[in-house]
């Protein structure tokens, strides 16, 4: 598995597995995803990243996120694509 | 001019003139890199950087997210702000689409932190100097 192949999968296993998170865990705990399931969890990302050191895994292959935490489908980045001219302009 | 104690002042550069900051990224192994990211009050992200530059300070992936610049890699990164005591993992986002735009305002520029990194901190400009300064910090 590339490790595109691997974030896609993690993406879409968290997808899945959101609401049992939210239900599960405090919000603003972190959890780590992945093969296919939650492999991590703990109160603080220093913890979570200690825990998933110590189980041997890489913490690059796998995908964390906050419980409880609600991220839009879109975001738009505004003051980026804004150019000033005429008056606005120095 | 000069700074308050735990104060970070730039002049503004660019142009149009940006408000910018200059932070460490720091990679797993304690390698740290600074760097130059434009101030953008209107970004609901914490900080975007190009892609390579995030796999590189990559403590973990995170969930993606989609934009008016396509799809944002999500990310936790650990930044580093000496002057102010700031040192936090924080979830970051990679974007070379941004990153090309924010280079047309100053090829110093390595990304941009948004109003969500600002809110970590107090911040503040006037007509030749955009500066921050920590949270409990005392208005000048």
């Amino acid at each position: 598995m590339t490790d595109e192949q691997r974030l896609e999968a993690n993406e879409a296993a968290y997808e899945r597995l959101k609401p049992m998170i939210d239900q599960t865990y405090p919000k603003g705990w972190f959890v780590a995803v992945a093969d296919d399931q939650v492999v991590a969890a703990a109160a603080t990302f220093e913890e979570l990243y200690a825990a998933l050191k110590a189980a041997g895994r890489d913490p690059r292959e796998v995908l964390t996120a906050e419980a409880g935490v609600e991220c839009p489908g879109h975001a738009d980045i505004i003051g980026l694509s804004i150019r000033s001219g005429g008056e606005a302009q120095a | 001019m000069t700074p308050s104690p735990l104060e970070q002042r730039n002049p503004y550069k660019g142009g149009p003139p940006r408000g910018w900051i200059r932070v460490g990224l720091v990679d797993p192994a304690g390698v740290v890199e600074g760097v130059d990211l434009l101030a953008d009050t209107g970004s609901p992200f914490l900080v975007i950087i190009g892609l390579a530059r995030l796999q590189r300070f990559l403590f973990t992936p995170a969930p993606s997210l989609a934009t008016n610049y396509g799809r944002l890699r999500g990310g936790r990164i650990r930044v580093v702000i000496p002057a102010l005591a700031f040192d936090r993992i924080i979830l970051g986002h990679g974007s070379d689409a941004v990153i090309t735009d924010v280079r047309k305002s100053h090829p110093d520029f390595a990304g941009l932190v948004g109003l969500p990194f600002l809110r970590l901190m107090r911040y503040g400009g006037d007509a030749d100097w955009f500066w921050i300064r920590p949270a409990g910090a005392a208005s000048p």
